[in-house]
């Protein structure tokens, strides 16, 4: 099953296009990192993931239908700033959640927020900007839904709260096996969370995958300089010094080369490494995603 | 969802009820002070402009410039649904102000004959809820085109100011060809009434449309 | 039961991290045939990780013979990993290291060499 799919999609706003000709095939149960320079388009991929924005050009579906009216039962979001309902205290937020939802879990929230010291009494603009952010996060997990879109969920987070976040996060995926997509520009906070990847550059994507491939796909190859490797692969970045020239590379073959050294490399780098050769894109073209679907 | 509703629209709720308070002692003062007859009914033609810009002009712009409607909109419920409650929510309030004001204000007043130039004649009828109607339709849908609550009330304030003025001439302009008794006023106040209701109900179909059909940006 | 930790700079991936510290648990004999690992929730409550690498890392040692995954009960150990006393190596490579001290290699030299050897790698000379 597919959570959330993209084929041809773009979103203009006046004369520029936030997203351009995006495919996405994410299966249902991945823990989705999406990272991408500001700007690259992110924020507006999520919007239109859970129906606030509508797509330009191209369509988007979610568990195969588009997000609005009974899909959005499927998807709970939370924006960057963690909107809430400022004049409301804690207990009613969690009611206006239960109202507002069919799925809600009200008494797993009301003991989460328990748990992380949030006072059901307290008033939302009295919270500070962790416990704001746990409520938010909070009652999207507890609408039970399919597929939960976090925009930026750790900005502004102090490393507790974010270790709090984060664990609350991972333990209603390991309950209910939803599928999770996160936004940030860091990539390092997300590594041990996420075993998926797509990486948005200038509103199209430029690397989606399981990361587990994408890693297997990639290394640092090192050897002495004016050389080059014999083997089949495509290099994204490249350092050269004297001595020693350093490819990352996206290996078709392992590399057979006594001189040269190929090494693994941590998500980070692989990011980076495209990160700053925008141009190049790894990236299954749409009929391979297509393929993917039937399987 | 109509929890929601109520819930945000406590503090309008609270500013109505002051309302009430302020109705029931103007009126009080009148029938202990017959200098003061008529008053209550006189400051009526203010009360619209309440509407529209206190119950109106909030309903949309006060989501969008605290970001609560990237929330409202994402719970399991249409963004129409949404919409629907906070107008019907809103709706009610002036409607029941508007009773409570007449039946308060026709109470105290004396006998009276209803004159197109009368001060009884926005008390009575339908007029005074049509004007209600027009009134939060002319300030909800300010606050949908301009998403900014302080724009859409001042946008509220005059829009619902110019319509009076130019509903009252109008009603002169009848008055001098028609020349309306008391008997037949009712054909002129349901006109006038029809049409007010009919342009609200555009402009509500207007800011349903901004609101649930155009990108929150 | 054992505890994992995270070496979040290692870059290490995280299920191989998990791995290891078992691997490290079972040779040291901290944890013996029988003994029960933490359950997928337990891990991601402490170590705030995605469950379905705990649940890799625990396939992979159960492919590897180390730990049985019981249905509805949880991952036991199968096999120890306590490497059996051997006097004789274990003097070799005391003489070695005396050696190579000889030879004026530092701690930092000898655990490279010995991490070619274990690579088998040969170092090449320029």
């Amino acid at each position: 099953m597919i959570a959330l799919e993209a084929a041809g999609l773009g979103k203009r706003y006046r004369d520029t296009w936030a997203l351009r000709e995006v495919f996405l095939s994410v299966p249902q149960g991945r823990v989705v990192a999406l990272v991408g320079p500001n700007g690259a388009g992110k924020s507006t991929l999520m919007r239109v993931a859970v129906g606030l924005s509508r797509p330009t050009t191209g369509r988007l579906r979610v568990f195969g239908e588009e997000p609005y009216g009974e899909t959005l039962e499927r998807v709970a979001y939370v924006a960057q700033d963690k909107p809430l309902y400022d004049e409301f205290t804690v207990g009613e937020m969690i009611r206006v959640g239960e109202r507002l939802n069919p799925r809600f879990d009200a008494k797993g929230a009301t003991r989460r927020l328990n748990d992380l010291n949030v006072p059901g009494r307290a008033r939302v603009h009295t919270l500070s900007g962790g416990q704001r952010a746990q409520v938010a996060i909070t009652l999207a997990v507890a609408k039970r839904a399919d597929l939960i879109v976090l925009d930026e969920p750790l900005a502004s987070l102090d490393p507790l709260a974010r270790h709090e976040v984060m664990e609350g996060l991972m333990m209603a995926v390991a309950d209910t096996g939803m599928t999770v997509l996160l936004s940030s520009h860091v990539i390092a906070e997300l590594e041990e969370v996420c075993d998926h990847l797509v990486l948005l550059s200038r509103g199209r994507v430029q690397v989606a995958g399981d990361i587990e491939e994408i890693l297997q796909g990639h290394r640092l190859l090192v050897g002495p300089a004016g050389t080059v490797p014999g083997g089949s692969y495509e290099v994204i970045g490249e350092h050269r010094t004297e001595r020693q020239t350093s490819l990352l590379a996206r290996l078709s073959d392992p590399v057979h080369d006594p001189r040269w050294t190929a090494r693994e490399l941590s998500l980070q780098d692989v990011v980076l490494g495209y990160m700053r050769s925008p141009d190049v894109t790894h990236y299954p073209p749409p009929v391979l995603a297509e393929r993917g679907d039937v399987a | 969802m109509s929890w929601l509703a109520f819930r945000q629209h406590r503090g309008r709720m609270i500013g109505m009820g002051l309302i009430f308070v302020l109705w029931g002692g103007l009126c009080g003062m009148e029938l202990y002070a017959p200098v003061l007859s008529g008053m209550s009914a006189m400051v009526f033609a203010y009360i619209p402009l309440v509407f529209g810009v206190f119950l109106g002009a909030p309903i949309v712009s006060r989501e969008y410039e605290r970001g609560t409607h990237q929330f409202a909109w994402t719970q399991s419920v249409s963004r129409s649904q949404w919409f629907l409650w906070q107008v019907v929510v809103a709706l009610s309030l002036a409607l029941a102000t508007t009773a409570y004001i007449s039946t308060l204000v026709g109470f105290v007043t004396p006998e009276f004959t209803l004159e197109v130039d009368s001060v009884m004649y926005p008390l009575t009828g339908s007029v005074p809820y049509a004007w209600a109607v027009f009134a939060v339709a002319t300030g909800l849908l300010w606050s949908a085109i301009t998403r900014r609550t302080t724009v859409a009330m001042a946008a509220a304030f005059f829009g619902v100011a110019a319509s009076q003025f130019i509903a009252e001439g109008m009603r002169n302009r009848s008055e001098a060809v028609s020349h309306w008794t008391a008997a037949d006023i009712w054909i002129l106040q349901s006109v006038e009434a029809g049409i007010l209701v009919a342009i609200a109900g555009v402009m509500g179909l207007a800011a349903w449309w901004l609101t649930a059909r155009r990108d929150p940006a | 039961m054992i505890d994992f930790t995270l070496d979040r700079k290692s870059g290490t991936a995280t299920y191989a991290q998990l791995i290891q510290q078992v691997e490290h648990a079972l040779r040291l004999g901290l944890l013996m045939p029988g003994d029960q690992l933490p359950t997928a929730k337990q891990v991601v409550g402490r170590l705030a990780i995605n469950p379905n690498t705990v649940l890799r890392a625990y396939r992979e040692l159960e492919a590897r013979g180390l730990v049985e995954a019981l249905p509805g009960l949880g991952t036991f150990v199968r096999r120890s990993l306590v490497a059996p006393h051997d006097p004789e190596l274990e003097a070799s490579l005391g003489e070695w290291v005396a050696t190579a001290r000889e030879a004026g290699l530092g701690d930092d030299d000898m655990r490279s060499l010995l991490e070619f050897a274990l690579s088998g790698h040969r170092r090449e000379i320029a």
